[in-house]
């Protein structure tokens, strides 16, 4: 008699040994479901410095501070800013922090039906320019560092372009700032988006479309692996902890004021008129040659909404002689929130800002090390971490 | 005098009958109505003026109701009404088998593509034929039933009227834009069940069925996300993507009309009105601005 080709006592066997795993798994994640959970995000303490309509400035003070000139990060107006602070032991702000470093952060807030109106222009030359010059007067500096974070980092360069005297050192993370590109399937599908009927007819870019729009980036991953992970690891509480963190996170999504949306995607996204210095901001011409300030460009290989090739041009591009471009393998989110990234990301701003800090003797080094130059970090792709393809 | 010729006489006849006693029967009910506002005591005297008033328009309401009525029981304009009438069905025929014509062409559309259900797509095709049954069905309704929709109003409430046909036709054409979307979403999931379904056959046939069914999920989500790539790529994605956020916006723009409408006799402004206001805050803060800071660097 011959032996049956499928070893159906083995698969029976499988299958009663997960239907075991599963009832004690059910069991274990009804404990740590209704037991308390710690889901906070952005918990480090900070203090609010300034506000103005519906945008706040926080600062965060380190225990001691290393660095004379100190950071103002600028987030994108999707999603919100608390993804650099999402859990204690992976917060970007919190290595700043350890190290020394004096961060302002600008938190959009929630923009209302009122906020329709505003355009790049409000937001670039009027709430960011305020919020450098308070800054400035609040340290006594002439100028201070600036880091952008996506749209936010695109602000930050336009910024930087019309504001040079202001800045010191310009670092732009998974900033897009080319969009002639098909790499990322955002500008594939905005190519044909009548950006002016959405304009019209919502006032403000509703947060709840756009987070539809970047769960159907990859809705295989996002929509239902993403949950089977979940389920697969109910059991966890830390793990629950993180993912419901992220949850929260990816969820929250203020509006986006129409009148910017409108100008985003006609400016950038159809007619790719910054990096060509063709932009304008209230009849103001975005020249990228005006960027003489050092430059950190840093972006991520597997980022499906900023590719690479949407980000790497920009050094290129600007009038400094110092910068810098750094490709890390990971994707659009891992970049902050990925543990193995969080030790290349922050500690790589950390040097590269410290090497052009303040004082004669750091500035000269700055100085010496600086050149045009292109590095790679040789992490491997972060590991699934239920980080979602969504913008910021 | 022929068959049909005595029908109509006969018809015309039971027709003015019953006209002739229809007002009859009106003009003893107004005389006796007549006889009820009459003036009668104190009460009724107090409100002589206005019963009067009332009397009076009753009266002439009558008369040109019996005035209208007599006009068409002659016996030339009853032959009129009658061809008139006859319309109304012939309408209705016309309505019913425009409808059945067009759900006929449905069916056949329908018939015609799951002929090639059965049969393998290539993964990177996603033109499968029955995928136009929702572009027919757009066809034909605006073919078909839109033009109902777009029959020119009447009167007052001309306006409203329209607003709410115009509501009902994006209503409509949202709700194909969106099964149409649906569907073509959900075709990656069909390949790749389709895909999973032989390649476990081949393992059954091959002994090769793995003994953990977690690695058959691994395979399909493997397979399902390949699918998703390709289909998100494709021209054809955009193009119905775009159509389906095109129909929502303007579906979304005639129920707000509607809402505006209803909003308009109740003390809630609409966001039409506080757009407005916030359009003028906001020119006045730029303004404030731009003046503050022209005044700080002349005080400087």
């Amino acid at each position: 008699m011959n032996p049956p080709k499928i070893a159906v006592d083995l698969i029976l066997k499988k299958l009663a040994e997960d239907t075991e795993k599963v009832r004690i798994r059910a069991q274990k994640a009804s404990e740590v479901l209704l037991s308390p959970l710690n889901t906070d995000i952005a918990t480090t303490p900070h203090d609010v410095v300034y506000q103005e309509d519906r945008i706040k400035l926080k600062h965060y003070k380190p225990a001691e501070v290393r660095y004379s000139t100190p950071l103002l990060v600028v987030y994108a107006l999707i999603n919100r800013e608390t993804m650099l602070d999402l859990q204690p032991e992976r917060s970007v702000v919190r290595t700043f922090l350890e190290h020394g470093l004096e961060v302002y952060m600008m938190d959009w807030g929630y923009p209302s039906r009122k906020d329709r109106y505003l355009t790049i222009d409000d937001h670039v030359n009027g709430y960011m320019d305020n919020v450098v010059d308070f800054i400035r007067a609040r340290h006594q500096l002439p100028q201070i560092n600036l880091m952008g974070i996506c749209m936010g980092g695109s602000f930050s360069v336009m910024y930087a372009a019309l504001h040079p005297e202001k800045i010191r050192n310009l670092i732009a993370t998974v900033t897009p700032t080319n969009f002639d590109t098909d790499a990322g399937l955002l500008h594939v599908w905005t190519r044909d988006m009548d950006a002016d009927t959405l304009v019209d007819s919502y006032g403000n870019m509703p947060g709840d479309i756009m987070n539809l729009g970047f769960l159907l980036l990859n809705p295989a991953r996002l929509m239902i692996d993403k949950y089977m992970g979940f389920f697969e690891n109910i059991d966890s509480k830390p793990f629950v902890e993180n993912f419901i963190r992220m949850e929260k996170w990816i969820f929250d999504s203020p509006a986006v004021p129409g009148e910017t949306f409108r100008q985003f995607i006609k400016d950038c996204y159809h007619q790719n008129l910054l990096i060509q210095s063709k932009m304008e901001l209230d009849g103001k011409r975005v020249d990228l040659k005006n960027i003489t300030m050092p430059l950190l460009n840093i972006y991520a290989k597997f980022d499906h909404l900023v590719p690479p090739r949407a980000c790497e041009l920009l050094t290129q591009k600007v009038g400094s002689q110092d910068v810098e471009d750094v490709c890390l393998e990971t994707g659009h989110i891992g970049i902050y929130v990925s543990s193995k990234i969080q030790q290349q990301f922050a500690p790589k701003i950390l040097d590269w800002l410290k090497a052009r800090d303040g004082s004669a003797k750091t500035q000269a080094a700055g100085k010496k090390a600086s050149g045009r130059r292109k590095s790679a970090s040789k992490a491997k792709p972060a590991a699934r971490s239920g980080a979602p393809a969504t913008a910021s | 005098m022929n068959n049909n010729q005595k029908l109509e006489r006969g018809a015309e006849d039971i027709f003015g009958n019953w006209m002739q006693a229809s007002m009859d029967f009106w003009n003893s009910m107004t005389g006796r109505h007549g006889g009820m506002f009459d003036p009668a005591g104190a009460l009724a005297q107090a409100a002589q003026s206005s019963s009067d008033q009332a009397e009076k328009m009753w009266r002439s309401g009558n008369k040109m109701f019996q005035l209208w009525f007599s006009i068409l029981g002659e016996p030339e304009n009853l032959s009129s009404f009658a061809k008139g009438a006859e319309v109304l069905p012939g309408f209705m025929t016309q309505t019913v088998q425009q409808m059945w014509e067009s759900f006929v062409e449905v069916h056949k559309q329908l018939l015609s593509r799951s002929t090639p259900l059965g049969q393998k797509a290539p993964a990177s095709d996603f033109t499968q034929p029955d995928l136009n049954i929702f572009r027919t069905w757009k066809q034909i309704y605006q073919k078909e039933f839109q033009k109902f929709l777009n029959v020119p109003q009447l009167g007052l409430t001309r306006v409203y009227q329209e607003r709410m046909q115009r509501f009902v036709d994006e209503a409509n054409l949202f709700g194909t834009a969106l099964a149409e979307f649906v569907r073509l979403f959900y075709v990656p999931i069909e390949k790749s069940l389709d895909i999973m379904q032989t390649k476990v056959e081949e393992m059954i046939e091959a002994g090769e069925f793995p003994e953990d069914p977690k690695e058959l999920y691994l395979q399909w989500i493997k397979v399902l996300e390949g699918h998703y790539t390709t289909l998100l790529k494709s021209p054809q994605y955009t193009q119905v993507l775009n159509n389906m956020l095109q129909n929502l916006v303007k579906f979304r723009n005639a129920r707000n009309e509607l809402i505006y409408d209803a909003l308009g006799n109740i003390p809630i402004p609409t966001n039409r009105d506080m757009d407005e206001l916030y359009q003028e805050i906001y020119q006045l803060k730029k303004k404030v601005r731009e003046l503050s800071r022209k005044l700080e660097a002349k005080s400087n």
